[in-house]
């Protein structure tokens, strides 16, 4: 096994073995001639020289030590049919005075009378970039000078400098993936061998302590347990993003805070997403940071009102988000880790904890997360991301400052004007029901809902239109102080006639499950009555 | 084995800045009253405002678009270059407070007023 000491060292022959000192004179190691054969630890030897010479990087020494500067390596795998097909070569080369060293990745016992080194750690095979099974490597003077990847008699000649090799064999055979490429091993291999590149600051657990509760002692978490973010984890979640680590999303509130995509991958594995929802979780932050989307405010509000997230287009059921039953509830893993890492960023990045700048009164369960897909499997309805100006089936993230969920319940209204009236009815109680164009709302129609209005030939422009006719009334019964009731618009309106929300106050989003005549009304934001500085904002997904 | 984790947070400390000491008198001085645009706040900065302007004390008045979102800067630089104080109203809660907060720790503390102004 092969053990890495920092240089500078001296390599002293005291005779039977070689002492390789540091530079106080303690010896480091021992490499004994005879230990596993004469050559290797002659190659051991002059490997150490090589480095002593600053021949090579720290790395490559710590892969030459186990190969020796020349000399010829494969890297194999047993369950590999063409590494199997290559053992006679390497046996033949052996015979030929060109003795080869076998990296197995999985099994020793692999390669019977042959040097085999024990590769399972697959250290040798990260640091020398090996991608494909059965890989052939020559190395001259401590680097690697020629390489072939499978069988191919030609290149493996050319590569060992030797010809008439394997001629039993067919003259090509392609090999198999190397085990440093299987899902998620990469990861692992460059956190431990390799530069991960990462800048955040390591925080270390204890031996003893258990990383999930060490992140709720941090202060790390919203309440429920976080994923540990290991660097394996983040370098997966920024596999999901074409976007280089250092880049800077923005400044995340209160705190203003510079947020690099680094951060976001980081909040994001806690959060316990998957890397293909990295580019939703970054439009998330990027439409979250629109100043006109007054996350500041949202954040430390003493009303209730948090992130909802909308998205639409192809990304929603490529990352296996949820519009269908319960869509708006527990369900799957896209809807509530997506919309929990918006929130564990503004709190972890932002400084937004509750009790400090953020200030809700009562708050809800829908600020832990609030995420769905719309629906878009019926090709007549326009969705939400293409009636805020999107081309259709554009990737896009809606971020809307609202509550949780208000329920309606109409199940005997059967004709478009019914339903029109008594969801108009329901959405009168947003904030207030006397309040007016003081807020916006979104509302979730299900199913069997827009089923009515599709059948009659209504589409989202007649809903909306036919909704917005219905909300409206007599200023006189809306006024502070009318109907016994302190809460209302200004006395100056009483003579109006008020519409409860604004013309683009009113989102109309398509979700659930088929069966149930019960949609969904989520009261906007109270921050929302400064019409022209705080609104909803659709963006779209890039990668 | 010890477990190593990257830190989720922005890495940043509050600084701690010593408050900039007091104005002997107002009088003579000019105070802006901003308005963040909390209901009630007009009426707040208007009875101000008399009294004020009553002590001799010049003001210059100002209003943020919302109180859910830090101010303009261009007001910022205004009240910076023109003001010796300022009154910041209503912020009695939640993002009022601490967008206003904002408005004066980040940006007000750093910059300098002038020695005369108005």
């Amino acid at each position: 096994m092969a053990r890495r000491f920092p240089p500078p060292w001296s390599v002293e022959d005291i005779g039977g073995c070689l002492a390789v000192k540091a530079s106080n004179g303690r010896p480091l190691i021992f490499i004994y001639y005879a230990e596993a054969g004469g050559r290797r630890s002659l190659a051991r030897l002059l490997t150490c020289n090589a480095a002593l010479q600053g021949r090579c990087t720290s790395s490559e020494t710590s892969a030459m030590i186990e190969i020796g500067p020349d000399g010829l390596v494969i890297f194999a795998k047993k369950e590999c049919p063409t590494c199997n097909l290559v053992q006679p070569v390497a046996q033949e080369l052996a015979n030929r005075g060109r003795p080869v060293i076998v990296f197995a990745q999985d099994d020793t016992s692999f390669m019977d009378g042959l040097t085999v080194e024990d590769d399972r750690s697959l250290k040798q095979s990260f640091l020398h970039n090996i991608e494909a099974v059965p890989t052939f490597i020559r190395f001259a003077n401590g680097r690697e000078v020629d390489r072939t990847v499978g069988w191919n008699r030609s290149e493996w000649e050319r590569v060992a400098g030797v010809v008439g090799l394997g001629q039993n064999l067919p003259a090509f055979q392609p090999g198999c993936g190397s085990k440093t490429r299987e899902p998620g091993v990469l990861e692992h291999l460059i956190a431990r061998y390799g530069d991960p590149g990462l800048t955040s600051r390591r925080r270390e657990v204890g031996d003893w302590d258990d990383p999930v509760e060490t992140a709720y002692e941090r202060g790390r978490s919203d309440g429920l347990p976080v994923v540990p973010p290991t660097d394996e984890r983040i370098l997966r979640m920024l596999g999901g993003t074409s976007r280089k680590p250092e880049e800077v999303v923005g400044r995340v509130p209160p705190n203003l805070a510079l947020c690099t995509v680094e951060k976001v991958a980081i909040n994001a594995v806690m959060a316990g997403c998957k890397p293909e929802y990295m580019p939703i979780v970054l439009t998330a932050l990027e439409a979250a940071l629109e100043p006109i989307a007054t996350l500041h405010g949202l954040l430390c509000s003493t009303c209730s009102g948090g992130p909802i997230l909308i998205v639409n287009g192809p990304i929603a059921r490529a990352v296996g988000m949820n519009s269908g039953i319960n869509a708006l509830g527990q369900s799957n893993r896209a809807n509530p880790t997506i919309g929990r890492a918006l929130n564990l960023i503004v709190r972890n990045v932002g400084g937004g904890r509750p009790g400090e700048l953020s200030r809700a009164t009562l708050g809800g369960p829908h600020k832990y997360t609030f995420c769905f897909a719309e629906d878009e499997s019926d090709p007549e309805w326009r969705p939400l991301a293409a009636a805020r100006g999107l081309p259709r089936d554009t990737n896009a993230i809606t971020f809307f400052q609202g509550d949780g969920i208000q329920a309606f319940v109409d199940q005997r209204s059967r004709t478009a004007p019914e339903l029109i009236r008594s969801l108009a009815m329901a959405l009168f109680a947003v904030c207030h029901p006397k309040l007016c164009e003081f807020t916006n709302a979104l509302l979730v129609l299900s199913p069997e809902h827009y089923g009515i209005f599709r059948d009659a030939g209504w589409d989202r422009g007649r809903i909306e239109s036919e909704l917005h006719k219905a909300l409206i009334r007599p200023g006189k019964d809306l006024v502070q102080g009318a109907q016994g009731i302190g809460e209302g618009i200004d006395p100056s309106r009483a003579d109006e006639m008020v519409n409860k929300f604004w013309p683009e106050g009113l989102l109309i989003v398509r979700a659930g499950g088929k069966a149930g005549l019960f949609s969904a009304i989520c009261g906007g934001w109270t921050g929302g009555r400064f019409r022209d500085q705080s609104q909803p904002v659709t963006k779209e997904i890039k990668s | 084995m010890t477990l190593l984790l990257r830190d989720p947070t922005a890495e940043i400390a509050s600084a701690l800045r010593p408050r900039r000491p007091a104005l002997d008198t107002l009088v003579g001085k000019c105070v802006a009253l901003l308005d963040i645009g909390k209901m009630r706040g007009d009426e707040f900065i208007d009875r101000l405002e008399i009294l004020m302007n009553a002590r001799g004390i010049v003001t210059r008045r100002y209003k943020k678009p919302t109180n859910t979102r830090s101010a303009p800067i261009e007001i910022i630089h205004d009240i910076t270059l023109n003001c010796h104080a300022v009154v910041i109203a209503l912020s009695d809660c939640g993002s009022c407070t601490s967008c206003s907060t904002h408005d004066l720790s980040i940006r007000w503390m750093s910059a300098t007023f002038p020695e005369s102004a108005c």
